[in-house]
């Protein structure tokens, strides 16, 4: 890969327009010649506040999204610039959200009287054994989207599959779970 | 967590497919005003006929012309607003942005102008028994369809975008119910145009639902170091 100092707009718009006729070999080296560009952006607004690749592989489904947004007549440029801002917006947005939701699940009461039913490493290992008892391809939906931390767009796109099905299987799977909760909570408690 | 960069861009690659570039904001302005347009206009026609002599008013009485010309710039302009600001790096024509708020104005004043003056003279012929319902039904759906129409747009600033669109959507079927039912200043501005307002509220309100489930369906777990 270049460094983002030699990019050439001139050159990567001839590619982008190449790729919206469906070009993929254009397409390809667009994308190689613009990603140290748009992380080195990233780079400069966050800093070391997060792993930089990560945004950056969200601008570029940002930019593979918006394909059809992209007007040839106009400057490629503003264009990339405008979705990096959006998509770095975005992060801070989440960010407040998630800060929020931290805040508000804090100092949670205990659920059962007994402090040893409430260790983590045995809450884990309950959870974990549930999300073992999924068929293979739920658990690894709801391991890259809720371990690994990969957003949909990527998850679906590591699984090779679409996203609409991606979605359904993360949805199965929380169905499941949900099913093998009811299970246990019967197991302990009985009914 | 991200993944390995060229296997990232290869699957991307792979998804790619021909996608031909959409239409000038300005032409998907002209396009989607008409559609909503004739679409509601005959819903309108449909439910019950217009009211009878409103082409004479228009021909008429220029300051009624007036209220309804500057009130269809005014959507013109919003549904521009909207549709280039959907676009990354786009920045919306101040010359647009200028002709919104002076037809805005044009229009607010000739409308409270009318509670006093009204032309033509207020008169119950016409009267449609639920013109608001009305409103509000037809608006709601053309709001519906442009939210749908959106929704893969870069949109930084949903909140006003959302705003725009819905009253934008309202604002057509209260400027066709201004020909279609009675005409009384006060009728109008209660019975059409707050209709139009509260879909433009509407929009606002669910900007932040939107988003929140946008964010929620991206679902983009990124967490500081």
């Amino acid at each position: 890969m270049k460094d983002s100092r030699d990019l050439s707009f001139q050159k990567l718009d001839e590619l982008f327009q190449k790729a919206q006729q469906g070009d993929q070999k254009a397409y390809g080296q667009f994308l190689k010649e613009l990603y140290p560009f748009v992380k080195h952006k990233v780079q400069q607004k966050l800093g070391d506040l997060i792993d930089c690749d990560d945004i950056t592989q969200e601008c570029l489904i940002g930019i593979h999204r918006s394909i059809e947004t992209y007007d040839p007549g106009k400057d490629l440029k503003p264009w990339v610039l405008g979705i990096i801002k959006h998509k770095i917006a975005d992060f801070f947005r989440q960010w407040e959200r998630r800060k929020e939701v931290d805040l508000e699940n804090r100092d949670f009461p205990v659920t059962k009287p007994d402090p040893a039913t409430n260790t983590k490493t045995e809450e884990y290992e309950r959870v974990w054994s549930m999300v073992h008892q999924l068929p293979d391809p739920q658990r690894r939906a709801l391991i890259l989207t809720q371990v690994s931390g990969l957003s949909t767009p990527k998850a679906s796109l590591e699984e090779g599959i679409s996203e609409a099905a991606f979605r359904k299987r993360v949805s199965r799977a929380y169905h499941l779970l949900r099913k093998v909760l009811n299970v246990e909570v019967e197991k302990i408690f009985g009914n | 967590m991200a993944i390995d960069p060229d296997k990232f861009m290869d699957q991307l690659v792979s998804d790619l497919k021909p996608t031909p570039p959409l239409r000038p904001p300005w032409i998907r302005t002209i396009q989607w005003f008409s559609f909503l347009s004739v679409v509601t206009a005959l819903a309108i026609l449909w439910v019950h006929e217009y009211r009878p002599g409103f082409w004479g008013q228009l021909d008429q009485h220029w300051r009624f012309t007036a209220e309804i010309t500057s009130g269809a710039l005014l959507t013109l302009s919003t549904f521009y607003i909207v549709f280039a600001s959907c676009i990354p790096g786009e920045k919306v024509n101040r010359g647009v942005t200028l002709a919104c708020l002076v037809s805005f104005f044009i229009f607010a004043g000739l409308l409270i102008t009318g509670f006093w003056m009204p032309s033509p003279e207020a008169s119950a012929m016409g009267a449609r028994p639920f013109c608001e319902l009305e409103v509000l039904i037809y608006g709601g759906l053309s709001m519906g369809g442009l939210f749908y129409l959106i929704r893969n747009g870069i949109i930084v600033s949903y909140s006003l975008k959302n705003l725009l669109l819905g009253f934008s959507a309202g604002m057509i079927s209260a400027l066709l119910m201004q020909l279609a039912c009675m005409y009384d200043p006060w009728h109008g501005l209660l019975f059409h145009f707050v209709p139009a307002l509260l879909l433009g509220a509407l929009g606002w309100f669910l900007s932040d639902k939107i988003k929140s489930y946008m964010d929620k369906k991206s679902n983009l777990l990124i967490q500081p170091k």
